[in-house]
């Protein structure tokens, strides 16, 4: 492929790549500033484009059940470290804050890297939590 | 390389390492001190060596900065450097001024430092991160100065870009931020007021533009993505910095005795500190993402990465955990604040320097990127030093945390050196990542001396 080809290819907009940066922003947008607001928006936009693009519905799909999980990983375990050891107790304050910011940080970044992936018109599996790309 | 000015960069690099080398070897005698209070005492006391620790890390930046400017500005203007004899010197002059400080540090005590270098005639010294005695400030600014003078003249009659604007923005403002440090009034309150003019207003503002500059120009040499394209993103970077950044000095006000409103800018504007962080991110894979070509040079492309990610956590995460009046009315100085400095200063200006001497060294010796042999031991130093530096951050955060907890929340609040006993396990934890990013360190100067088969320029 010629450089010219090459750059035409890259500056040209893949199908389905905006609604991809968008499921990518409301995933981000989940985690950061409109927490259950932006995932209602990321569930309702996964359910109304079932036949978008390759590209679309890989990001929708791997958002939208990234963010359910990473949610659950979250509250479940902060839960259960406060139930367990309690807030009168100086360690369940440190186990507590650095699983939070640990984890929470975790997802961000990756987000911050599917969201790259998604400008990019490329496909994007989250490590560990996301499920597998579709082929077709 | 393409002009031969260029050249002048390398004893700027090569000093940065050495200095850099210098400050993790301070830091390991800090993370003992610790923990075996006193090691080494009376030779090295904590205060010294943490006065050491520090400026060592702005001298070595500062040098990594003027490298990064001499290699940086003459490919941006398309012309060579307008005196590289000027250059020279002016390194010797650094360098020479720079070590005498240190020795000083080290051979006689601070008071006497201060004595026989004219403290008394203008008091400047005895103020964080600003110990240097009162000749060495002033061979900052003459120093500081003559580089500008030489790097906008080189400006001045090549081209223009965009990259080449924003790092003259940033190292003029860090000029004449530095300027601040000669101002130590007698009121204590606007003495911490002004001396945050030069702290904060380098490290979260001028300084993030000379960040953004450097790692826009590796990112276009490393991926061959359009110029148009990576200024765009710099601009957003550039513009997201300096709103967020300069009314963020108010995170620095809440409990100096300023006025109270700086509670609430300082919170509303630190908040938005992260996003400047998040966008190089995002831009950074963007670009590598979109790349148009393979460099050669993997290890340039893993730390200019590597920058992105990192400064996010260090410099955004970490700051906004803390940034919130509220918050920080629990926090203030304790170990979380020191957590923070560790991961911001690596991920935001470590990494962004060695990006830049990753990808002009080799150039610099005459080939377009190290043997692959060379590179590997790079990217393991890569890997060494930043999970030891997510580990060190870690643990002081949760001593952090923890001394919070025993310090200033328990309802038996613990005085602060029985509280730093019981959080000593971290230290200790601490001090075994330390020694891991050290190894790493070596790692990183043993590269440099691997051979293998090189790809020519």
């Amino acid at each position: 492929m010629s450089m010219n080809e090459n750059r035409h290819r890259t500056e040209q907009q893949e199908p389905g790549q905006g609604l991809a940066v968008i499921a990518e922003a409301l995933y981000l947008a989940n985690l950061l500033i409109l927490p259950g607001l932006a995932f209602a928006a990321l569930f309702w936009l996964w359910r109304k484009h079932p036949d978008a693009p390759l590209l679309a519905r890989n990001h929708l799909r791997q958002t939208f059940f990234v963010s359910l999980w990473g949610g659950a990983l979250i509250s479940v375990f902060t839960a259960a470290f406060v139930a367990l050891g309690g807030l009168q107790w100086g360690w369940t304050w440190v186990l507590v804050i650095m699983y939070f910011t640990c984890v929470h940080s975790t997802l961000v970044v990756c987000g911050m890297l599917g969201l790259a992936r998604a400008m990019a018109g490329k496909p994007f599996r989250y490590p560990l939590l996301g499920p597998r790309l579709d082929s077709r | 390389m393409q002009y031969k000015s260029q050249a002048v960069a390398t004893p700027y690099f090569i000093a940065a390492i050495g200095l850099f080398a210098g400050q993790i070897l301070f830091g390991i005698v800090l993370g003992l001190q610790y923990v075996l209070g006193d090691f080494l005492f009376p030779a090295i006391p904590f205060n010294i060596a943490r006065m050491v620790h520090t400026n060592l890390l702005i001298v070595w930046l500062l040098f990594g900065f003027m490298g990064a400017a001499y290699y940086m500005i003459p490919e941006e203007s398309e012309t060579e450097l307008f005196s590289p004899k000027l250059a020279i010197a002016l390194f010797w002059i650094f360098l020479v001024a720079g070590a005498l400080t240190i020795v000083g540090y080290l051979a006689v005590p601070y008071a006497t430092l201060a004595q026989l270098t004219g403290n008394d005639l203008l008091a400047t010294m005895g103020r964080e991160f600003l110990e240097q005695p009162l000749p060495t400030k002033l061979g900052i600014v003459v120093v500081a100065l003559a580089f500008l003078f030489n790097i906008t003249m080189t400006v001045l009659k090549g081209r223009k870009t965009s990259i080449s604007i924003v790092m003259l923005l940033g190292l003029w403002g860090l000029a004449v931020f530095f300027l601040f440090s000669f101002y130590n009034p007698a009121n204590i309150v606007l003495d911490k007021f002004f001396w945050w003019w030069v702290v904060h207003l380098w490290v979260e503002g001028v300084w993030e533009l000379i960040l953004g500059a450097m790692l826009s120009f590796v990112l276009i040499k490393v991926t061959g993505v359009d110029r148009e394209v990576i200024e765009k993103w710099l601009y957003v970077i550039v513009t997201m910095t300096l709103i967020s950044g300069i009314i963020g000095t108010g995170h620095h006000f809440y409990w100096i005795g300023a006025p109270e409103y700086w509670q609430w800018w300082g919170s509303i504007f630190s908040a938005l500190e992260p996003i400047p962080f998040f966008a190089l991110t995002v831009f950074a894979f963007n670009m590598v993402n979109r790349r148009r070509r393979e460099h050669p040079n993997k290890a340039a492309v893993l730390w200019a990465l590597g920058t992105g990610v990192m400064s996010f956590l260090g410099a955004g995460v970490w700051g906004f955990l803390h940034t919130l009046a509220p918050v920080n009315y629990y926090t203030h100085g304790t170990q979380i604040t020191a957590a923070h400095g560790h991961m911001a200063f690596y991920g935001a200006y470590v990494m962004v320097v060695l990006t830049m001497i990753s990808y002009a060294m080799p150039i610099l010796r005459g080939r377009a990127a190290n043997s692959n042999k060379a590179q590997v031991l790079e990217m393991w130093s890569f890997w060494l030093m930043t999970v030891a530096m997510v580990f060190i951050t870690l643990f002081l955060t949760a001593a952090g945390i923890l001394q919070v907890w025993l310090q200033r929340v328990s309802e038996s609040p613990l005085p602060f050196m029985v509280a730093q006993d019981q959080i000593s396990l971290f230290y200790w934890l601490r001090e075994g990542s330390g020694v891991v990013f050290l190894i790493g360190l070596l790692c990183y100067i043993a590269s440099f001396f691997v051979r293998g088969e090189e790809k020519t320029a």
